[in-house]
């Protein structure tokens, strides 16, 4: 049985930067990365847009202003004492990342360059061209080599193992064996990602962001929360939903209707396209279901992102990727075309309650990145915060995980934890194949989109937990077709769907009984803000095979709730 | 009428010396309108590059800005030569600082670069713009003879750099066969390269390659080889029987530069294409 | 919308029960724009579940998907398959998985000798104290014209196509590979690196000399980022720091000399230059062969036309920095 100090799952910005801050905590610390995909595949990098701190290269900026821009973002949900953590921290951790060799788009006087982004007071968001997760990703993992971090790459967790009280390990499978691997660790940290999967045909999310990570903690006990918070990022390419960078509109692109015009104007008459993201997804929507829109062959709704006036030396200086993207994916050059760009499911606010330290109820556990709500993104995240979130909190959890470990010891192992494990893995292989995969993928999808999208209401959440919770029912019949042990993705797909519809019910479930708008997560039968009942947030924990709703309060230090215009 | 500054390049005045004297009588026979500036300065073959990588860029925008000053694009009829050009080019295209830097240095030798020339390999100009002429004129089409269309690398690759066609399909030389008459047989190695620029640093293999690149002739029966490189011609035809031997094979097969086929098909005489110049024999093709 | 009817052959290989790869048919109906990761996988969901392949974020930034279409590598996400239908004039493709890579399963392939050697040369940056700051309230101060000069080798999104078709790393055990040469280039001209220049000197360890100059990587890679170009300057950069010892080497030197001395090549004294008479000895029976068809290049070149100028031009060059 392999045995670490401190297990990271996860090798995005967050695993990354957690597992170089326990290594730098302690040398002599044992680390493992334990990554289903080879860690530069990780959705950290794409990324595109940039990563936010009041560094004030180029206007007088604060941390604090940073803060107030956040929690006004988040509609006034976030935690504010978590928020002012990352916002005190940004600027140090820029310049850390920067001492990495991280390849910053610089001014001209040699400093970070920062660029505009929605929501912010003040152009905060540092940025590498179009292509900051990217780079961001590639300098951690450049680190991790230096530092020789031991990866376990392909390597599938399918269960965290813990006690009652503390961590112990957990069971993964080795892809390219089909091996179940054991590694038991004194401290675990989740740092898997987002699951905005669930809208399987309508998303930005690579295809295996299926919030493992999150279905685990779930099934460990630990709460989920703030679940009914999807982020829709306006702008993804019309027929795939491939992310088009906020920093597009940052550069200074416009959102064009039917008719030619900057319908901006009519929703966030201010901010316009820099409005933050959830009123300008909203206002898209608006437009089309106004008939303001297009409409293509297959049915898919869009508006146009017109990058036109920005100049051909703009585009290739600053959105080269995006220009890439939209004529490999679209047969659309941005210099001559305004590229169609409909609203895509991108960035899951909600995930596995940690407190600022990064902390969940489970000793020994952490969590870290998407797949956690601390919360420093409330009910809306604005765009360059995510990138932030990550390291910051992923060099907490480091460190955290670190300290713990060294005052503590490797517990016993629960061997009938693996046995269990095993029978469930198998059964699979055993089920009646009365349905199919992809087909019950595509039902979770509409169900999502149509009952939990942009705009909800009682009727259409309720007819979507229903399907939801009858998809779970139909799921049981699904059968690995693949028996093989070499590389099974037949049986990681069905598995990563199993733990997507735990979490879309939670997602949908949370979302019928917030009777409130708030940030993203807006109903037309309740279109106000109502923080007299609803300034919490949901708290989601699966007890006994039952999901239990409560709510906990928000951490509130200096900003009252005020309405939030743009 | 377009016009254009021809550029030998170095093979071709020297080792290759038949590549130039047919390209000369083959351009004056469709009545290609060129000049042959003596100020040319040899590409730098990538070698000038490995050394000084900014005199590589500078002495080929020199290139470049010698036939703007004519007002005419250049003709090339050397694979190494295309993409040396084209790559500076590009590098300029692509840097804007880098231009203006090299524009101070032009200056003092009374030259500017704005980036208005085409380069082009002899072939694509025939193709495009003499594709009738070239009809008109053949007095001996090639009679179905199988002809392997070989392109090397530097034609083709990398193609964001060079343009003119697909790298991995690329068709402009079995257009030309058969305009010209020919068969032509393309193999799958026909876009491999035949390691000339290796011929110092990994000798075994450019051998190896190149030996591989004439047997896959030589089993699709064809007649002959032909390509726009007078550098991969030399390790096809001067390089020959040590190719051959690197691979234990035996065989013949002769390697014309394309400038060669169309001279003989339009029936210049194998001394007005320098024919004898091959070093395996070639004139029995037709 | 157009629709067209597709054969695709995809090499199958299983093994816990394959002895080698074989082709497998699937026929399907593809429509504008499909791309071979969508065909892929909607013969997993419909067709055959045992299909395995890698993919990731099906936007062509995290390298997962490359792979061999009718033979050359692509990455199966962008791969449009009617493009490929047309390029190749045909309604069959091939899908194959990369080369120069262990196999795991069907198309999913294991890239650990390339990342082995990636691991190997020193992928990161270690930092130069005099322009790095020792704290964290500064950054180091880097100039935009300065990032121009690496910022494209940061695009690399370790796919692994170049090092599957490069001569050099399928022919040689130690040659480090296009992306890995890439990488090193990256930091070489990073003014926060330590190392800087010196780094060429990994970069010969790693077999330098041995790229043939095919362009094939600069050609096959999703992003651009031209690894040639990073082999090619890098040996400028390790014939700077004295590693001249190396044919590859002594020739480039020849010929530099040569060209800048009377503007184009005397090809006569390359073979001595380069080789030494062993050189010479080696080219003498296609000397030979020349001399007998009256083609033997001169001993003594004649300058070109304005040789002044052109030196002029060459010695200003050189000051400039790419």
């Amino acid at each position: 049985m392999l045995k670490l100090d401190v297990a990271v799952i996860g090798a995005g910005g967050a695993g990354l930067y957690a597992a170089l801050s326990a290594i730098k905590h302690n040398p002599k610390i044992k680390v493992g990365v334990i990554s289903k995909v080879f860690p530069t595949r990780s959705h950290t990098g794409a990324a595109q847009g940039g990563v936010n701190a009041a560094l004030s290269n180029v206007a007088e900026d604060s941390p604090e202003k940073h803060t107030y821009d956040t929690v006004k973002g988040s509609d006034f949900l976030a935690d504010q004492d978590a928020v002012e953590l990352m916002c005190q921290i940004a600027p140090k951790i820029i310049i850390e990342m920067e001492h990495m060799g991280l390849p910053f788009s610089r001014l001209e006087n040699g400093k970070i360059g920062q660029r505009p982004f929605g929501g912010a007071s003040f152009p905060r968001t540092c940025y590498a061209a179009d292509k900051t997760g990217h780079v961001m990703l590639q300098t951690l993992f450049e680190q991790c080599i230096r530092r020789n971090v031991r990866f376990f790459n392909e390597w599938f967790v399918t269960a965290l193992v813990h006690d009652g009280q503390k961590i112990c390990g957990l069971i993964a499978i080795d892809m390219k064996s089909g091996k179940i691997e054991v590694i038991r660790a004194k401290a675990v940290i989740l740092a898997t990602g987002g699951h905005a999967r669930i809208y399987w045909k309508r998303t930005s999310n690579a295809l295996g962001c299926t919030g493992d990570g999150t279905a685990l903690a779930l099934k460990a006990g630990v709460p989920l929360k703030d679940m009914e918070f999807v982020q829709f990022h306006p702008t993804g390419l019309r027929r795939t939903g491939i992310l088009v960078t906020e920093g597009a509109r940052g550069e200074g692109g416009y959102l064009i209707n039917r008719d030619g015009e900057r319908f901006m104007s009519r929703y966030a008459p201010e901010k316009m396209e820099l409005a933050p993201r959830d009123m300008v997804s909203r206002a898209i929507e608006t437009e089309i279901a106004q008939g303001g829109g297009f409409e293509d062959e297959e049915g898919n709704k869009f508006v146009f992102l017109d990058l036109k006036h920005l100049g051909k030396r703009k585009i290739l200086e600053k959105l080269p990727q995006i220009r890439e993207l939209a004529i490999d994916f679209e047969g659309i050059d941005p210099i001559e075309e305004p590229i169609p760009i409909r609203p895509t499911a991108h960035y899951c606010m909600g995930g596995i309650d940690t407190n600022i330290n990064t902390e969940t109820e489970i000793k020994g556990l952490y969590a870290t990145g998407e797949c956690t709500c601390v919360s420093v993104h409330g009910a809306n995240r604005l765009g360059g915060n995510s990138l932030l979130d990550i390291v910051v909190f992923g060099k907490i959890a480091g460190e955290m995980a670190a300290e713990y470990a060294l005052s503590s010891e490797l517990p016993e192992f629960p061997v009938e934890k693996l046995k269990s494990e095993r029978q469930k893995i198998e059964s699979i292989f055993e089920k009646d194949g009365k349905e199919k995969l992809a087909t019950l993928r595509n039902e979770l999808s509409d169900a999502l989109s149509e009952g939990a999208g942009i705009f909800r209401d009682e009727v259409k959440l309720k007819k979507a937990l229903e399907k939801v919770k009858e998809i779970k029912e139909r799921a049981k019949h699904i059968k690995v077709e693949d028996l093989s042990y070499t590389f099974n993705t037949n049986l990681q797909q069905t598995l990563e769907f199993l733990n997507m519809i735990e979490l879309a019910e939670v997602t949908v479930l949370t979302a019928l009984e917030r009777r409130e708008s708030r940030g993203a997560h807006f109903r037309t039968d309740y279109p106000e803000r109502n923080d007299k009942e609803f300034l919490k947030h949901s708290v989601v924990t699966l007890e006994n095979g039952e999901y239990k709703l409560s709510y906990k309060p928000v951490t509130i230090t200096r900003y009252k709730p005020e309405e939030r215009k743009y | 009428m377009k016009k254009f500054a021809f550029y030998p390049g170095c093979a071709p005045k020297g080792a290759s010396i038949e590549s130039y004297i047919s390209a000369k009588a083959v351009m004056d026979k469709l009545g290609i309108d060129y000049t042959e500036p003596e100020s040319f300065s040899c590409c730098g073959a990538g070698n000038v590059e490995e050394v000084k990588p900014s005199v590589a860029l500078g002495i080929n925008v020199r290139n470049l800005a010698i036939a703007e000053k004519e007002g005419r694009d250049i003709i090339t009829i050397c694979s190494t030569c295309y993409l040396e050009l084209k790559k500076a080019q590009k590098k300029l295209e692509e840097r804007e600082n880098l231009k203006e830097e090299y524009n101070e240095i032009l200056s003092e030798a009374g030259l500017r670069y704005e980036g208005k020339t085409n380069v082009y390999l002899l072939h694509h100009i025939i193709l495009d713009y003499y594709a009738d002429t070239l009809k008109e004129k053949i007095k001996k089409p090639l009679n179905r003879i199988k002809v392997y269309p070989y392109y090397g690398c530097h034609s083709i690759r990398p193609k964001h750099i060079t343009g003119y066609e697909d790298s991995e399909n690329p068709s402009s030389l079995e257009k030309l066969i058969k305009l010209l008459g020919g068969t032509p047989v393309s193999g799958k190695r026909r876009i491999l390269c035949c390691g000339f620029h290796a011929s110092f640093s990994a000798s075994k293999l450019a051998m190896t390659l190149t030996g591989e690149n004439l047997k896959e002739a030589h089993d699709m029966d064809a007649d002959c080889i032909i390509t726009p490189c007078p550098l991969c011609h030399l390790n096809m035809d001067a390089n020959q029987r040590k190719a051959i031997n690197a691979i234990g094979k035996k065989f013949i097969m002769p390697v014309l530069h394309i400038q060669q086929l169309i001279g003989l098909a339009i029936g210049l005489s194998p001394e007005e294409i320098g024919l004898d110049k091959n070093v395996v024999p070639a004139l029995y093709i037709v | 919308m157009e629709k067209r009817e597709v054969t695709l052959q995809i090499s199958r290989f299983n093994p816990e029960y394959d002895e080698s790869p074989y082709f497998e048919t699937f026929k399907i109906t593809v429509h504008k724009g499909m791309t071979v990761l969508e065909a892929l996988q909607y013969i997993k969901d419909n067709i055959d579940s045992t299909l395995t392949f890698k993919g990731f974020c099906r936007s062509a930034i995290c390298g997962s998907c490359a792979l061999k279409v009718n033979g050359h590598p692509k990455l199966a996400c962008k791969t449009q398959i009617f493009i490929e239908l047309d390029r190749f004039n045909t309604d069959t493709l091939t899908l194959e998985p990369l080369e120069n890579a262990t196999i795991i399963r069907d198309l999913a392939v294991d890239l650990k000798d390339a990342q082995e050697k990636f691991e190997k040369i020193k992928p990161y940056l270690i930092p130069d104290s005099e322009i790095v700051p020792q704290n964290c309230k500064e950054e180091s101060i880097v100039y935009p014209e300065e990032v121009e000069r690496f910022d494209k080798y940061t695009d690399c999104i370790l796919c692994g196509s170049c090092y599957s078709m490069c001569p050099a790393a399928i022919n040689f055990k130690d040659y480090a590979g296009p992306f890995q040469h890439a990488r090193i280039y990256r930091f070489a001209k990073d003014p926060r690196d330590g190392l800087k220049e010196e780094r060429s000197k990994i970069a010969y360890a790693f077999d330098l000399w041995q790229c043939i100059r095919c362009e094939r990587c600069s050609d096959v890679c999703p992003k651009q980022v031209t690894p040639s170009e990073a082999v090619i300057h890098l040996r400028a950069m390790s014939i700077e720091k004295g590693l001249t010892l190396n044919p590859g080497a002594r020739h480039a030197i020849a010929f530099y000399k040569s060209v800048i001395s009377k503007g184009i090549l005397n090809e006569a004294i390359i073979p001595l230059m380069s080789k030494g008479i062993k050189g010479v000895i080696e080219e003498m029976p296609v000397a030979l062969s020349f001399l007998a068809r009256g083609k033997m290049p001169p001993p003594i070149v004649k300058p070109i036309e304005e040789i002044e100028s052109f030196k002029k031009v060459v010695a200003l060059s050189e000051e400039v920095e790419l």
